[in-house]
């Protein structure tokens, strides 16, 4: 009796949990997102006492897929950091987690430090990364360079240069340079991966430790190598978790901002920073809604495909 | 459980309360943002002394200067103010006065204000036939050479031409005194826009004709993104110069690494400050040259670009009064008296005696300063000089030739000013 | 023989493997330890020679002691962001968790309509640029602010801290929910069922089992929502103005200027900036590392 009393009040106690969160999230992202679609179809500049508007249709958005010499050049710089930085947190993350889970000592301690780079606030990862990166004799990587002999004692690298690694080799060098590939941008991927790779890492850790030994025993006896067993019996038990990592820093790194608007402020222009330039640099508060808003909608895409995928993986 | 969500949701509440009290319990009369020579402790004596002669509370807050007009631009449209003084790069008046930012101080003014003014500094505050903003910090570009390297290299003093300076870098190179003679900032933010507008000074002309209209991409503009091209394919420009601002191209010039830098009127106090800098005494400040086509065709042989700061009242501020009465202050003649570390902007200040006998070289600033350029004077300035930036970053980068990317550049900012 | 050589093989395996322990651990310390070293600094030796001078001769605590010194303009000016982003991030926290934990509650245990969208929404409002909001949201704080103006309240948004509290709530909601969702599900419905069947009704039984069993991902959602909070960059730059909310992460982008790298206050101040998350994160690590691995994999 008491029981099926409750049963029918479920679906209202779901919505009475549910509706603050609902409602916080209704206003303060759906609501503004709405409006960036209405602005986007205006001029619209800031003066004042107001806001100045005037209705031109979809022109932002004809502009910036024919006219703007710019925004296909962000698409293809946003897209290269993301590829690539996901490529090197995999790879590092793989690789420290597979490190990891062989018992040394002290691997406890190690398990904690490595959390450190994660817990570093962005900011203060940037602005590290700026001094470790002072193109001079006194930035710390071309002293470790120095050091290691790898530079003659007088030659000092501009690392956040804007010249393009591998530019002199046919097809690639074309290929670096249509994608906006500076040597820049790449020390920004090495520091940004230095920050995430801990949390694949953890990630990772985490499942690999859930894999029974005897798996491997068992392998061993029918003469795998490790690198054999790492195909056949790691990497498919890894799958889901790289699936969360995968579309978890997907959508991180495409709407990266804070790093680069810090260390190159707006002269590498990642879809993010050439938002922020647009709208709040140059107060074109309509066309800056229009690449606002196309900019979300290509990552709520990304995001749908990756929430269906994650959905059909959980059904195996 | 339920114990520890009620003790939970009581700190929120607390925290939250907290940050409401705070907010109420900040009283504010004037608000002053700075990004200047000044140091913030300076800034800070002044408005201190303000305090007790005015009785006007000033709350002082300090920004970067690349973040600044972001930051006035979002005081401005807010209907609160938060600040009702600010300091307005020269290169903001033609927008803020366009968009009505800032309120036109003409009637602020005494006519023996505006006659101890140099027409020079006081232009570049003036849209529209209106001033918007009270001179405060007249900085402007001056040339700093090593002289123990050009005499190691053989000769027996600074450049007067561009022609030269090439010639003595090229000996400092090969003599192996220095390996990249010439340092800048010519990193893709505004530093960039100012050294190519000294530049095209130095060759004769300016970027934008009086009626605002482009016209970098022939003559003047663009000899001087050819040389400064010319710089880097020698290797006597350092490639380091591509992503130097201005305090990273002081470093270098100031830890021993260049010959040759413009730079603000700052650097001559790091320069000379032996508790940084390594090149003291060797390190002097002079005339920036020019090409020796123009030697002798304008009143005086060299170029500069200015970097002007005034202050300036925010239209939505409530307290215009003492917002005028804390600008008149600070860039009073008898303030900028005490602080001769910084050009004065006064005429009086600048000819008195006093002034000669406490910095000995306000000769050269006053000559330079006469010289300067300004930064183009249009609405979209931001956006005009980012297009600039842009494309004369990626001549300096080699990848576009200089004609092509000033073209490309001119062609780019008359549609935003067409707009 | 065959013993030898796998013991050979064995003890070099052991060696690589130290070796790259040891890899990882310099990859990780290496330039934390060289911020915290470049705050020893005195401005002048900052810009020596690296490939010598990795040590200042004359360290200095001076550019930390600066930051503690509310006398000092830079002291000032630090610690009102300190305790800014102690505020802020502390009411995030505490807000995100209570309505978090309800809303996923629903979401793993009742049946409803439209269950399944609302998860896969709150997954892809998670997703959303901030960036790509900060125009809209500055518009409509201001439109806002002007009516507050217009019926002579004295309560507005621009530059306040309340203004970032719900503006980072949001953002780390939908987050919260996921996670704590993930954990609701770990817990098994049998345990949930015979509490009900004793008499409890659905709330009670949320209160007196599900959350003490969660409790690990309680805290681990919280340190998550904490940092997230602290790190946050993008709304802080543009809706904080002065000492009244600026947070941590705009301090440090604000110090030094057009004239001066001040590397070393930039260094100091990083350094005890990164305390607050990096100690919470150490000390609560092993829920962190629970939290992450159950929220995450139960989509």
């Amino acid at each position: 009796m008491n029981i099926k009393r409750q049963e029918i009040s479920s679906k209202q106690l779901a919505w009475v949990l549910l509706s603050p969160s609902i409602l916080i999230i209704l206003c303060v992202v759906i609501g503004p997102l709405v409006f960036a679609l209405y602005l986007s179809f205006f001029k619209a500049e800031p003066i004042i006492g107001g806001i100045s508007t005037k209705f031109i249709g979809i022109s932002n958005y004809i502009y910036y897929f024919f006219k703007d010499p710019l925004f296909w050049s962000s698409v293809r710089i946003t897209a290269y950091f993301t590829i690539v930085s996901l490529i090197l947190e995999l790879i590092l993350g793989i690789g420290f987690a597979l490190v990891l889970n062989k018992s040394f000592i002290g691997r406890g301690l190690v398990r904690s430090i490595i959390l450190l780079p994660w817990a570093l606030p962005t900011v203060v990862n940037a602005r590290m990364w700026e001094w470790i990166y002072a193109g001079s004799s006194f930035g710390a990587l071309n002293g470790l360079m120095k050091v290691l002999h790898i530079f003659p004692v007088d030659y000092d690298k501009v690392w956040l240069g804007f010249d393009v690694p591998l530019q002199n080799v046919p097809i690639i060098g074309q290929i670096m340079e249509w994608l906006g590939a500076s040597t820049a941008l790449n020390m920004i991927i090495l520091a940004d991966t230095w920050k995430v790779t801990p949390l694949v890492t953890l990630l990772v850790l985490a499942a690999l430790q859930t894999i029974p030994e005897d798996y491997y025993e068992a392998a061993g006896i029918d003469g795998a190598n490790a690198w054999k067993q790492f195909w056949s019996i790691t990497f498919p038990l890894l799958r889901p978790v790289l699936l969360v990592v995968l579309v978890l820093r997907t959508m991180e790194l495409f709407r990266v901002f804070d790093i680069i608007y810090i260390l190159m402020q707006y002269s590498i222009r990642v879809v993010g920073v050439y938002t922020f330039e647009t709208g709040m640099k140059f107060l074109h508060f309509g066309r800056g809604s229009a690449l606002s808003f196309l900019v979300g909608l290509f990552i709520l895409g990304i995001a749908l495909i990756y929430v269906k995928l994650l959905y059909s993986e959980e059904t195996y | 459980m339920r114990k520890i969500i009620l003790v939970l949701f009581l700190i929120g509440v607390l925290l939250i309360s907290t940050a409401f009290t705070a907010l109420a319990a900040e009283e504010i009369n004037v608000i002053y943002m700075a990004q200047a020579a000044y140091q913030p402790n300076e800034i800070r004596d002044m408005a201190d002394l303000f305090e007790e002669l005015s009785g006007i509370k000033v709350n002082l807050e300090f920004v970067k200067y690349d973040e600044q007009h972001e930051k006035v631009v979002a005081s401005a449209v807010a209907p609160i103010p938060t600040y009702d003084v600010f300091s307005l790069d020269l290169i903001w008046t033609a927008e803020f006065a366009s968009k009505g930012f800032c309120v036109d101080i003409d009637d602020y003014m005494s006519p023996a204000v505006k006659e101890d003014i140099a027409p020079a500094i006081m232009d570049a505050f003036v849209f529209d036939g209106k001033t918007w903003a009270m001179p405060f910090l007249a900085n402007f570009q001056l040339f700093f050479y090593n002289l123990d390297m050009i005499k190691k290299a053989g000769f027996d003093g600074p450049p007067k031409t561009l022609e030269e300076m090439v010639e003595q870098m090229e000996a400092i190179k090969a003599k192996g005194i220095c390996k990249f003679p010439w340092t800048d900032s010519w990193n893709q933010k505004e530093g960039l826009t100012c050294e190519y507008v000294w530049l095209t000074g130095a060759f004769g002309g300016d970027t934008f004709d009086k009626d605002g209209k482009p016209i970098f991409n022939t003559g003047p503009g663009l000899k001087a993104l050819e040389f400064m091209v010319s710089l880097l394919d020698k290797g006597l420009a350092s490639p380091k110069s591509l992503t130097n601002d201005e305090p990273a191209a002081k470093d270098d010039f100031i830890a021993g690494k260049a010959a040759f830098t413009s730079n603000w009127t700052f650097q001559y106090g790091a320069m000379n400050d032996p508790s940084v800098s390594k090149v003291v005494g060797a390190g002097k400040m002079g005339l920036l040259p020019v090409a020796k086509d123009v030697l002798g065709k304008y009143p005086y042989d060299t170029a500069s670009v200015s970097g002007f700061q005034g202050a300036a009242i925010l239209a939505n501020s409530k307290n215009k009064d003492a917002a005028w009465k804390y600008v008149r202050f600070i860039t009073s003649p008898i303030v900028q008296r005490a602080y001769l570390t910084e050009m004065p902007v006064w005429t009086s200040v600048q000819t008195s005696a006093y002034a000669k006998t406490m910095d000995p070289v306000i000769n050269v600033k006053a000559e330079e300063i006469a010289s300067v350029h300004h930064r183009p004077k249009v609405p979209p300035y931001p956006e005009v000089s980012s297009i600039l930036q842009r494309y004369i970053h990626s001549a300096l980068e080699g990848k576009m030739q200089p004609k092509e990317a000033l073209d490309k550049a001119r062609t780019e900012i008359e549609a935003v000013i067409g707009l | 023989m065959k013993m030898r050589k796998v013991k050979i093989r064995k003890s070099i395996s052991r060696i690589i493997l130290y070796l790259l322990v040891t890899f990882i651990v310099i990859w990780t310390l290496a330039p934390f330890t060289w911020l915290f070293l470049s705050g020893l600094f005195p401005h002048k030796e900052l810009l020596s020679d690296r490939a010598t001078n990795w040590f200042p001769e004359n360290p200095t605590f001076k550019n930390f002691q600066v930051m503690f010194d509310i006398k000092s303009h830079i002291g000032q000016r630090f610690m009102y962001a300190f305790r800014n982003s102690l505020i802020i991030s502390g009411s995030v926290t505490i807000i995100c968790l209570i309505f978090g934990t309800l809303a996923a509650y629903a979401l793993a245990r009742l049946a409803f309509p439209f269950k399944n969208n609302i998860v896969m929404s709150l997954i892809s409002i998670r997703m959303i640029p901030t960036v790509a909001l900060v125009i809209p949201f500055f518009v409509i704080i201001r439109t806002f602010d002007y009516f507050f103006i217009n019926i002579n309240s004295s309560f507005h948004f621009y530059d306040t801290k309340i203004n970032l509290i719900i503006l980072y709530v949001t953002f780390i909601l939908g987050f919260v929910i996921w996670i704590m969702r993930g954990f609701f599900l770990t817990i098994p419905h049998e345990l949930e069922e015979a509490a009900r069947i004793d008499g409890c009704t659905r709330i009670q039984a949320l209160t007196k089992i599900i959350l003490p069993l969660s409790a690990p991902g309680l805290v681990a959602t919280g340190i998550f929502t904490f940092l997230l909070a602290w790190d946050e960059f993008v709304l802080a730059l543009v809706f904080t103005k002065t000492t009244n909310s600026i947070t941590v992460p705009v301090f440090i982008t604000s110090l030094g200027s057009q004239y001066i790298h001040a590397f070393d206050q930039i260094a100091a101040s990083g350094f005890i900036a990164s305390l607050p998350p990096i100690v919470l994160a150490l000390l609560f690590q092993k829920f962190l590392i629970k939290g992450l691995t159950a929220g995450s994999t139960k989509g």
